[in-house]
C-alpha cells in the first residue's frame, strides 16, 4: 500500500506505520500509550488516505497483541484480555502480599510470570521499626533470637550494631514475623511505614506490553521492506523500541526485588540493673564536746610540748 | 644587852634564808648522758635537754584545789586530749627517787606541725604537785634516747 505522504523519511515511515495500522483489527482501549514516536507514526498513518478509519491512536496499540503478534513474554496472557489491567484484576483478586514474594512461586517461574504474579497483588514496600526492652545482660541474646525469627521466616540479616538489628523478611511474612517480635519481648515503640508502587508498576507492565508488541510489528515489517531507507528507518525504530523494553523491565526487576523483601530494624535497649537502694538514714548530730571540770588554774593549760620548747632568750 | 642587840640581824638573817633560797621545793633530777642543763625560765624547776631538741623539766606548782595523784593525773590527762594530745597505752606508776609514787603517761601529738612524743609524769604530795614532762621530735626518739628520758622521769628527787 502506498501514501500519499510527502516523500522523505518520514513519509517513508508514515506508510510503514500505516501499513502496520491497516494489518490490525481494532481492539480495546488501553490505559496505557506507547512511546512518544510510534504513537506519532501511527497518528500519521491514521491521517493516510486509504488507510482504514482508525480508533484512537491507544487502543491501536492494546489491541496489537490480540490480533495475533506474539509477544514471547506473554504468551498465553495477551490474547485473551483486551485490557491488561483492568482483565488482571478481575481474574485475580487482590493477593495479600505472600503471593507475590518470588520464594513462594517457585525457582521455575518465568519473568513474565512475576509480572504477572506482581501486578495481580499490591505491590507494597514496608519497613517496620521496633524498640524492644530486654533485661539487663540479654540485649546481645535478643538480638540473635530476631535474627533467628527472621531467617525462619526466609528472611536473612542485613544489620547489626550495638543493640541494634535490621533484618530482611519476605513481605509476604513481614507481617508475622513483627508479630512474633511484638509477642516475644517488651516493646516500647512500634513504627511500619507502606509504600505502595502497585501504580507505577502496572503502568511499567502495560508501557512494557506495548513496546513489545510494537517491535514484534516493526519486525514484521523489516521482513517485508524493500528499499534500503525504510529498512534503515525501521531498524532505527526497533533500536529505540528495544533500548525502551530494556529500560522497563530493568526498572520491573528493581520494583519487583524491592517489594519482595521488607525491612525490620529493631532497636533492643537493655534495663538498668536493678540495684539495691539503702535509704539514707541521716546519722546523728555529733554531740557537743564534753563539758570538763573547768579547773581555773593556769598551769593546767600550760602542760604539753610548746611549753617545754620555749627556752627565754639569754639577756 | 649590846650582845643580843648583835644577835637580831643575825637571827633576821637565819629567819629570813629559807624565803631568800625560795618560795617552793626545788627538784631536781639526774641528767643524762649526752644533756645539758638550760635555763628552766619562770615556767619550770628544772630543765635539762639535748642537741636534737629532747627536753626533761620539772615544774612544781601548789596543790591547789588539794587534790591526790588520781586527780592530777587524770586532769592533766584529759586536758592535753582535748588539745589533741593521744594516749600512748595505759598510765604506769613510776616512783620518785625519794619514794614518792607517781604516775607516768605518754602521749603522742602532731600540734607543732610534726609528730612529737610526750612523757607526763605526775607526783603529788600534800603541798605540792610535781610535773615532770618530757619531749622529742619521733623521728630522733630512738630507744636508747626514750630510755633516757624515762630514767630521768623515775630520777627525780622531790625534796632536793
Amino acid at each position: 500500500m502506498r501514501t500519499l505522504h510527502p516523500v522523505g523519511r518520514f513519509g517513508r515511515f508514515a506508510s510503514i506505520a500505516a501499513l502496520l495500522a491497516a494489518s490490525l483489527p481494532l481492539g480495546a482501549c488501553s490505559a496505557s500509550l506507547p512511546s512518544a514516536a510510534p504513537l506519532a507514526a501511527l497518528d500519521v498513518a491514521r491521517e493516510a488516505p486509504g488507510a482504514p478509519p482508525a480508533p484512537p491512536s491507544g487502543a491501536m496499540i492494546a489491541s496489537a497483541p490480540s490480533a495475533g503478534a506474539q509477544d514471547e513474554a506473554r504468551p498465553s496472557a495477551a490474547p485473551s484480555q483486551p485490557s491488561l489491567q483492568p482483565a488482571r484484576s478481575a481474574a485475580q483478586p487482590p493477593a495479600p502480599a505472600a503471593a507475590v514474594a518470588p520464594a513462594a512461586r517457585g525457582a521455575k517461574a518465568s519473568p513474565a510470570a512475576d509480572d504477572r504474579d506482581i501486578a495481580a497483588a499490591p505491590l507494597i514496600v514496608y519497613q517496620g521499626e521496633l524498640a524492644v526492652r530486654v533485661e539487663a545482660g540479654k540485649g546481645p541474646a535478643a538480638v540473635d533470637s530476631i535474627v533467628a525469627l527472621a531467617e525462619a521466616a526466609g528472611g536473612h540479616l542485613a544489620g547489626r550494631d550495638e543493640g541494634r538489628v535490621v533484618v530482611k523478611v519476605p513481605s509476604r511474612r513481614f507481617r508475622e514475623t513483627m508479630s512474633q517480635v511484638d509477642a516475644g519481648f517488651e516493646v516500647e515503640r512500634r513504627n511500619v511505614k507502606a509504600e505502595d508502587v502497585s501504580a507505577e508498576f502496572h503502568d511499567l507492565e502495560v508501557r512494557l506490553e506495548n513496546l513489545r508488541a510494537t517491535r514484534k510489528r516493526l519486525e514484521q515489517f523489516l521482513e517485508k521492506s524493500g528499499t534500503l531507507a525504510d529498512t534503515l528507518a525501521v531498524e532505527r525504530e526497533l533500536e529505540r523500541v528495544a533500548g525502551e523494553i530494556d529500560r522497563i523491565q530493568g526498572r520491573l526487576r528493581f520494583l519487583r526485588a524491592h517489594t519482595s523483601m521488607s525491612t525490620l530494624t529493631v532497636q533492643v535497649t537493655e534495663k538498668a540493673k536493678p540495684s539495691t537502694v539503702v535509704a539514707a538514714t541521716p546519722s546523728p548530730a555529733p554531740p557537743p564536746p564534753r563539758r570538763d571540770l573547768a579547773l581555773p588554774i593556769g598551769w593546767v593549760d600550760r602542760v604539753g610540748v610548746d611549753a617545754l620548747l620555749q627556752v627565754p632568750a639569754e639577756d | 644587852m649590846n650582845a643580843f642587840a648583835r644577835l637580831i640581824p643575825a637571827l633576821l638573817l637565819a629567819a629570813l634564808a629559807p624565803l631568800a633560797a625560795g618560795c617552793g621545793p626545788s627538784p631536781e633530777a639526774q641528767v643524762p648522758a649526752g644533756f645539758a642543763v638550760i635555763d628552766a625560765g619562770e615556767e619550770f624547776a628544772f630543765r635539762t635537754a639535748n642537741s636534737d631538741g629532747v627536753v626533761v623539766a620539772v615544774r612544781t606548782e601548789e596543790n591547789r584545789p588539794a587534790g591526790d595523784l588520781a586527780f592530777w593525773a587524770s586532769a592533766l590527762g584529759k586536758r592535753l586530749e582535748r588539745r589533741g594530745y593521744a594516749r600512748e597505752g595505759a598510765s604506769r606508776a613510776v616512783e620518785s627517787k625519794d619514794g614518792a609514787k607517781g604516775l607516768l603517761t605518754t602521749f603522742t601529738t602532731s600540734a607543732p606541725g610534726r609528730s612529737h612524743v610526750y612523757w607526763l609524769g605526775v607526783y603529788v604530795t600534800a603541798d605540792d604537785v610535781f610535773v615532770v614532762e618530757a619531749t622529742g621530735d619521733a623521728e630522733v626518739l630512738d630507744a636508747t634516747t626514750r630510755a633516757k628520758v624515762e630514767a630521768t622521769i623515775a630520777s627525780i628527787d622531790l625534796d632536793a
